[in-house]
């Protein structure tokens, strides 16, 4: 039971809040926050959590679910600045609800069906889903994932029919704004790619810096064979926000599941990548880069399941942490002894502005098949001081000279991106950050 | 009465607790090559990291006067827009940062120190252009990051490169000369002849005598255990390449 308030803003009020969560859920829904009481939220004492103490960044909030709010004018703007083409299919979400109006999807191709969760478990054929929401996130006493489905309100149901490919990216705006009290918002996604379909999804946080914020998102992930997806976030939510991401992915022979975050914004993010290469043949890139500042917390935690022979895995992970920043970085390959001729590879490497920032890294390999090549490095440093002398004797200004050498850093972590739009717009995004950045530096 | 351009006075400089450089004096005027020559240990990479500015060295007694004025509080950066030119033994490598990038943010930044606009990228390129040819670096090298898998040779063509980009009133060139073949030796001196001006200098640190035939200095300098214990005309060079260090540095003292 509870020891502590941490976990009753959870629990309180959700027998009223029901009543307006979608579908037909209730027992499956008591279930679940039922489940979630029993565990409670995450804190230390879990070996996955050791680094993040999600139960110490929360407890301090009183959280209650989003009620709906006006459109804040910021937004609009801020979906302005993501430069979308005319015909771009994009969803914005707001409070972790689909504002229809901000939304478009004509042009998608046929083959392809795009929903809102809500409409979804509201829909009188909604058994559709049924067997499928969790069936790729599997059997778990996760806490966080049983107060997801206790909660869960809206989010999006991607399709993708057979063959069918998507030809421009699919875009999902997720923007907070909580003005006068903390929320706590609990989106669900799905995605689905049938054999051989193809697509680029881009998620992209915002926010307003005003009362605190609590993501709990889970996305589930299907990946048929020969299928190809490429999965992009920017996660830029507001100052005060606490964003928890969780996603599974499940992949079928010869498949292909690409996924790049750059985590800049928001107090406390954590990422946390569960992917199972289930058919032969398949192949996973796994990238990111975290930015942080004062007192900003960036976690990526990543499981990866190498289910099948042949198999491929890459993991490239650099960030660059400033102040009282700390990172953590978990990453994890684990081989079955079916999996022979498995590749895997996995890179973390930090680079630490200040004496005060913080990096923890945790490779694991644990491997029961006996031919496979498994390689991880890590490194946490600072700026190279020679090269910094270097580029200053060449008349380049120390702070300029600085953040060449952080932008060189990340270099190599972004040319992970194999979309060179989305390269070119979270290449400029890190510049601005580092910009920013350097001025706030050179300011103090 | 104008400054000479460079006046190292009685330079002590002490690294890691010891001192390195024990009173070392220098002039050099307008248009001169000056070249400091001295066995290993005898101070020379240490004289060209206190005149560029690196961090590490202390400055305990003496100075160091570009043009008149005490450089030793100065930055890095700040000499370089004065119009000093540090060309590195071991030039550094910079994975992620572009040649060309790089040889661009250095140049807009001297124009900027000197309230001149910055160029473009189509106006580097032209400027890039007219000074490598002749030092035979292809375009290829400046796509590539700063100096990785670069050879020896294309290490100090493109110090040289930096240097006529620059066109700096004061060049220390380094041990420009260590690790190149007689064919990329050649390619360095005739880029430093080229620079030679009325109004530009150069100080030429090495250890061998063959730099000096293809660049040949108007004085000789012999460092020896942190001080110039002989200075003469570019037959002091020949002399040591008889002599050797030993019976020379014995003979001054």
């Amino acid at each position: 039971m509870a020891e502590d308030g941490a976990f009753d803003v959870f629990t309180d009020g959700f027998d009223t809040a029901m009543e307006s969560l979608p579908g037909d859920l209730i027992d499956a829904r008591r279930q679940d926050l039922e489940a979630f009481r029993t565990v409670g939220l995450p804190g230390r004492r879990l070996e996955a959590w050791k680094f993040t103490d999600l139960r110490r960044f929360l407890m301090r909030h009183a959280f209650s679910p989003a009620q709906p709010v006006a459109v804040p004018p910021r937004l609009v703007e801020q979906i302005d600045t993501l430069r979308l083409a005319a015909d771009a299919s994009c969803l914005v979400f707001l409070n972790g609800r689909l504002q229809e109006d901000l939304s478009s999807t004509g042009g998608l191709p046929d083959g392809v069906t795009l929903n809102n969760l809500a409409d979804v478990l509201n829909a009188p054929d909604r058994y559709a889903l049924s067997g499928r929401l969790g069936a790729i996130v599997g059997e778990t006493d996760d806490a966080l994932i049983a107060l997801n489905a206790a909660w869960m309100a809206d989010g999006y149901v991607l399709d993708i029919a057979e063959g069918v490919e998507l030809a421009n990216p699919l875009h999902v705006v997720h923007a907070i704004s909580a003005c006068d009290h903390a929320i706590a918002v609990h989106p669900r996604h799905l995605i689905r790619l049938g054999p051989n379909a193809k697509a680029t999804v881009i998620e992209t946080h915002l926010g307003e810096p005003h009362e605190a914020s609590f993501v709990n998102g889970v996305t589930e992930v299907e990946v048929r064979d020969r299928a190809s997806l490429r999965h992009y976030r920017m996660a830029n939510g507001p100052e005060q926000g606490f964003d928890v991401q969780r996603v599974y992915a499940d992949l079928g022979r010869d498949s292909r599941f690409e996924s790049f975050v750059v985590a800049l914004g928001g107090q406390m993010t954590r990422t946390e990548s569960v992917v199972a290469l289930s058919g032969p043949g398949g192949e996973t890139h796994l990238g990111g880069v975290y930015l942080g500042r004062d007192k900003q917390h960036r976690d990526n935690t990543i499981l990866i399941k190498h289910d099948a022979p042949h198999c491929q895995s890459r993991q490239v992970f650099k960030g660059v942490l400033d102040d009282r920043a700390r990172g953590v970085f978990q990453g994890k390959i684990r081989v079955d002894s079916v999996a022979q001729k498995t590749d895997g590879h996995q890179l973390n490497k930090s680079l630490l502005l200040s004496g005060g920032a913080e990096i923890d890294t945790k490779p694991e390999l644990e491997i029961y098949a006996d031919d496979v090549k498994c390689s991880h490095g890590a490194t946490a440093g600072e700026i190279d001081g020679n090269a910094l002398f270097y580029l200053r004797s060449r008349g380049i200004p120390e702070q300029a000279a600085r953040q060449l050498l952080v932008q060189a850093f990340l270099a190599e972590a972004l040319l992970e991106i194999s979309d060179e739009t989305v390269r070119a717009d979270f290449e400029r995004a890190v510049d601005d950050w580092m910009v920013a950045e350097f001025a706030r530096k050179e300011a103090a | 009465m104008t400054a000479p351009l460079l006046e190292i006075d009685d330079l002590h400089v002490v690294v890691d607790g010891r001192e390195i450089l024990k009173g070392l004096s220098l002039t050099i005027d307008r248009g001169q090559v000056h070249a400091i020559m001295g066995p290993n240990g005898s101070g020379k990479s240490t004289l060209s990291y206190v005149i560029a500015g690196r961090e590490g060295y202390d400055v305990t007694g003496g100075a160091i006067r570009f043009r008149g004025e005490d450089i030793l509080e100065m930055e890095p950066e700040e000499r370089s827009h004065a119009g000093l030119f540090l060309a590195f033994q071991y030039p550094l490598e910079i994975p992620g940062v572009g040649t060309n990038t790089f040889l661009r943010t250095s140049v807009n930044a001297h124009r900027k120190a000197h309230g001149e606009p910055e160029l473009d990228g189509m106006a580097f390129l032209k400027l890039v252009r007219s000074k490598t040819k002749a030092l035979g670096i292809r375009d290829e090298m400046l796509k590539r990051p700063v100096n990785v898998g670069f050879s020896g040779g294309e290490k100090k063509r493109n110090e040289i490169l930096q240097m006529a980009l620059l066109e700096p009133a004061l060049a220390v060139l380094d041990e420009t000369d260590s690790g190149l073949d007689i064919d990329a030796l050649k390619v360095v001196a005739d880029g430093v002849n080229a620079l030679r001006a009325p109004d530009r200098s150069a100080l030429i640190i090495t250890h061998y005598q063959r730099l000096l035939t293809y660049i040949v200095p108007d004085h000789v300098h012999i460092l020896a255990e942190g001080r110039i214990v002989r200075s003469g005309g570019k037959e002091l060079a020949a002399e040591l390449e008889a002599k050797g260090y030993q019976d020379l540095i014995q003979e001054a003292a």
